[in-house]
């Protein structure tokens, strides 16, 4: 689990563009936990689908989804940045090709990207669904 | 620039046997690790170092280890910081970056949340689309290219902000929109 979670922020850390000397740690984790976090909303639509009703008051809703985006910003930040834990992954995956990165990229580009379009295509159809 | 004023004890089989005190000059930026030296003129209380800069004398592995190093020798030395002005003021930075992690990431989850509150109450439509849309090209293009495309994107926010606030918003809905807005949700 931990080496899948290792694997994903490594996909994240050669997406972003990095100038001479720059890191690019942080950038990388924080789309990481965006990523996650929306899906983690997105799931809760799906959740609620599946129920066919609305799960949680939507004011409860939107304080849990806030506390969801900054906790989860900051766990991320400190479990990959804070601890050096991404010098350790940037290391263990340095014999990768430029081919192998620019894939690893795309994949990172589609799970962002991707995360944002099923949380608007779950909240639609929940929308549609309990709403008419 | 910042001074630390240091104070190094000189002892022998336990014994206390001279104490010197001085204050150094030192500039946080440079890459040179000071150590104790000739070139330190420490032997007055209040001589400055010179030209003996020292990178992070406050950082963990630099000269106060090294210092620390030395009592093992029978000698100990301490370091108090008289004025930190560049340490303080990378201090702020680091604060102020943090707070710009956080307030990115509340700003972030806001704008996707208020879209989520819009599906979770009924009021969606397709301006909340574009809306998500909107956010998803900044904050990928923040998280991409970097602080350098930060000026870029807060100016095309604030001008979709606008925009959608004369109406922009309403435009999409009313002739794009696939909920009659006229409808009160349930």
């Amino acid at each position: 689990m931990k080496k899948i979670f290792d694997i994903f922020y490594y996909y994240f850390y050669c997406l972003i563009l990095k100038k001479e000397n720059e890191a690019g740690e942080e950038r990388a984790s924080f789309m990481f936990s965006t990523a996650t976090s929306t899906l983690v909303i997105a799931l809760y639509f799906l959740l609620s689908i599946v129920k066919g009703e609305n799960l949680l008051n939507p004011r409860v809703f939107f304080f849990l989804g806030v506390l969801i985006y900054v906790v989860n910003g900051l766990l991320f930040s400190r479990y990959f940045v804070k601890s050096g834990r991404y010098q350790e992954i940037i290391e263990e995956y340095s014999n990768k090709t430029m081919g192998e990165k620019r894939l690893y990229a795309i994949i990172a580009l589609t799970i962002f990207i991707g995360s944002f379009l099923l949380f608007a295509l779950a909240g639609y159809n929940f929308s549609r669904l309990v709403f008419g | 620039m910042g001074c630390l004023k240091l104070t190094y004890d000189y002892q022998e089989q336990g014994e206390k046997n001279d104490s010197l005190k001085w204050s150094v000059w030192v500039n946080p930026e440079s890459d040179f690790l000071g150590v104790v030296d000739q070139q330190s003129h420490g032997n007055e209380p209040g001589d400055r170092g010179g030209n003996n800069y020292i990178g992070d004398v406050l950082g963990v592995g630099g000269w106060l280890s090294e210092a620390t190093a030395l009592s093992a020798y029978g000698t100990s030395m301490h370091g108090k910081p008289l004025y930190t002005g560049p340490k303080t003021w990378a201090g702020q930075v680091t604060r102020l970056n943090k707070i710009g992690k956080v307030a990115g990431n509340l700003g972030m989850g806001l704008t996707a949340l208020s879209a989520g509150y819009s599906f979770a109450t009924g009021t969606d439509n397709t301006s909340t689309l574009v809306d998500i849309g909107v956010t998803v090209i900044g904050a990928a293009t923040i998280g991409i290219v970097g602080t350098a495309a930060l000026p870029f994107v807060a100016a095309g926010g604030v001008i979709y902000g606008v925009w959608s606030l004369a109406g922009g918003s309403n435009w999409v809905d009313s002739n794009w929109g696939y909920r009659d807005t006229t409808k009160v949700p349930k």
